[in-house]
């Protein structure tokens, strides 16, 4: 995903001149920053579609399959607008040597969850820790990622 | 291994890890250094992955 956006932020990376480019995504930032501290709601596009229990039993790559169909979005729920985020500054922003790195973060971060999950205990009781402590870690991850790309753009990446 | 890990993990350290991977990219982002871009690529696609996961 990370690439596509990357190979067709080319174009409006050569086209559009760089303030331009930096003021589209600070008005995306904004505007995400602001959904994600609970200033205001809206729905982001997502596939809103669980990938089926059985896909990971099929043969030996069932596994591999509902792991990228999942880790990519083709078939999950999106409770947050950061990927959006990092997407649109992937395609406004990010040089295209830097565009891996936050494909990189991105996995880095999704497979996070899952693992703590799993480390923390196998009855379930993860979620309901997740849920107490969601409306701190919300914020702070939104400002750690508005914030990253915002010092990189400023900084030109390099 | 999962008991050590309720003690280890608080549900805090994710985030205070990027925050972590953060500082350390605002504190290369000098012109000139190679690290700085990247490091920072990684920590903004670090959070925007885990904001994406929910509960799982």
């Amino acid at each position: 995903m990370a690439g596509v956006a990357a190979v067709l932020g080319a174009l409006p990376q050569a086209l559009i001149p760089p303030p331009v480019r930096a003021a589209l995504f600070g008005v995306a930032a904004l505007v995400v920053l602001g959904r994600e501290i609970g200033l205001w709601r809206f729905r982001v596009p997502e596939n809103a579609r669980l990938v089926p229990e059985e896909v990971q039993h099929r043969a030996e790559w069932g596994a591999l399959q509902f792991g990228f169909e999942m880790g990519t979005g083709m078939r999950t729920y999106s409770p947050s607008a950061l990927p959006h985020l990092a997407l649109a500054a992937v395609v406004l922003v990010v040089p295209l040597p830097v565009a891996p790195a936050v494909a990189a973060g991105f996995a880095v971060g999704r497979l996070a969850m899952p693992v703590m999950s799993n480390g923390w205990s196998d009855d379930g009781s993860w979620t309901e820790v997740w849920s107490a402590a969601e409306r701190v870690v919300r914020p702070v991850l939104a400002f750690a990622c508005v914030g990253a790309l915002t010092v990189g753009t400023l900084t030109s990446w390099y | 291994m999962r008991g050590a890990a309720r003690r280890a993990l608080h549900p805090l350290t994710p985030a205070l890890a990027l925050f972590g991977v953060l500082g350390a990219g605002a504190a290369l982002a000098v012109p000139g250094t190679a690290a700085s871009g990247p490091l920072l690529a990684v920590a903004a696609g670090c959070a925007a992955g885990f904001a994406n996961s929910g509960s799982t």
